[in-house]
């Protein structure tokens, strides 16, 4: 049995899923056949998604046996409690973005002070572009900036991620594609938007503790 | 196209049809978001003398080895 995540003791999924109760909690696990690599994980994490609320997922690229997902819940419970209390009724929406950079082209440098100057203007100047994306996608729908998850993948691209209510995600998702297409002239770059995903930018046990 | 040259293009895409393309372009959104979710870090500083040398930030994988070596080896 492999473990998917996590939610509330008194939950009660259906197939493919089942729970085993730890105290306060409960670990949610498939069978090995239903989770033969990461892709096989997520897409039953998204079964567990439509059946629990709330539920807490575990990376689908860590490898999880059930007897190790009990273990984690009984040394953890008070951290998966609240992280499972903070991902009630909400699921995540994402935005891909990757575009090009015209001034990505590295002119030559004189010295290491120029080169470490350089550098370091192309990162105010990446932060910038990131924080400009992330203020024009998800300016239409109520969500905080301090909600969003951004992160930067490369010189070209990042991923802003969302947590929403699970009423109002597939409403969302349009409204930030329709401020995507908007920006054809202001702001190119090719933009996918995906969802809805369990919570997985707002899973971190660490993030609990801090 | 648009003021950079660059093509503008929006797409919207459900969790499971990106879960099950092969798109080149979702397998890469799929990729990075299934390293989230639920993964507990560790750090460890090694220091001399009061000194931080150097820093690790690790991410702990619960599972051992024999059983890692057997997903990994499972066809995708």
């Amino acid at each position: 049995m492999i473990a998917i995540g996590w939610c509330y003791a008194d939950a009660s999924p259906l197939e493919p899923c089942a729970t085993d109760k730890v105290g306060n909690v409960a670990v949610v696990y498939v069978s090995k056949n239903s989770a033969r690599d990461a892709r096989a994980r997520a897409l039953a994490q998204l079964s567990a998604v439509k059946m629990l609320d709330p539920f807490l997922p575990l990376s689908p690229k860590r490898y999880m046996s059930l007897n190790e997902a009990r273990a984690l819940a009984a040394d953890r419970s008070e951290d998966i409690l609240a992280r499972l209390r903070s991902l009630s009724g909400r699921v995540q929406i994402s935005a891909h973005v990757t575009w090009s950079n015209p001034d990505q082209a590295c002119s030559t440098v004189a010295s290491g002070r120029d080169w470490l100057a350089n550098r370091c203007a192309r990162i105010g100047a990446l932060q910038h572009r990131v924080e400009i994306w992330s203020r024009t996608l998800f300016h239409a729908i109520d969500v905080p900036q301090s909600s969003i998850v951004k992160e930067v993948l490369g010189p070209e691209s990042a991923r802003f991620d969302a947590l929403v209510r699970q009423s109002s995600a597939c409403d969302m998702m349009e409204g930030i594609a329709v401020s995507a297409r908007d920006l054809r002239n202001t702001l190119p770059g090719q933009v996918t938007v995906s969802g809805v995903w369990p919570g997985y930018s707002f899973s971190s046990l660490d993030m609990c503790a801090s | 196209m648009n003021l950079s040259g660059h093509e503008h293009s929006v797409q919207m895409v459900s969790a499971s049809d990106a879960l099950l393309s092969s798109d080149h372009r979702l397998v890469d959104v799929v990729d990075h978001l299934l390293d989230k979710g639920v993964v507990l870090r560790g750090e460890l500083w090694l220091t001399v003398a009061d000194v931080d040398l150097v820093f690790l930030g690790l991410d702990l994988v619960l599972a051992s080895p024999d059983r890692m070596r057997a997903d990994r080896d499972r066809p995708v």
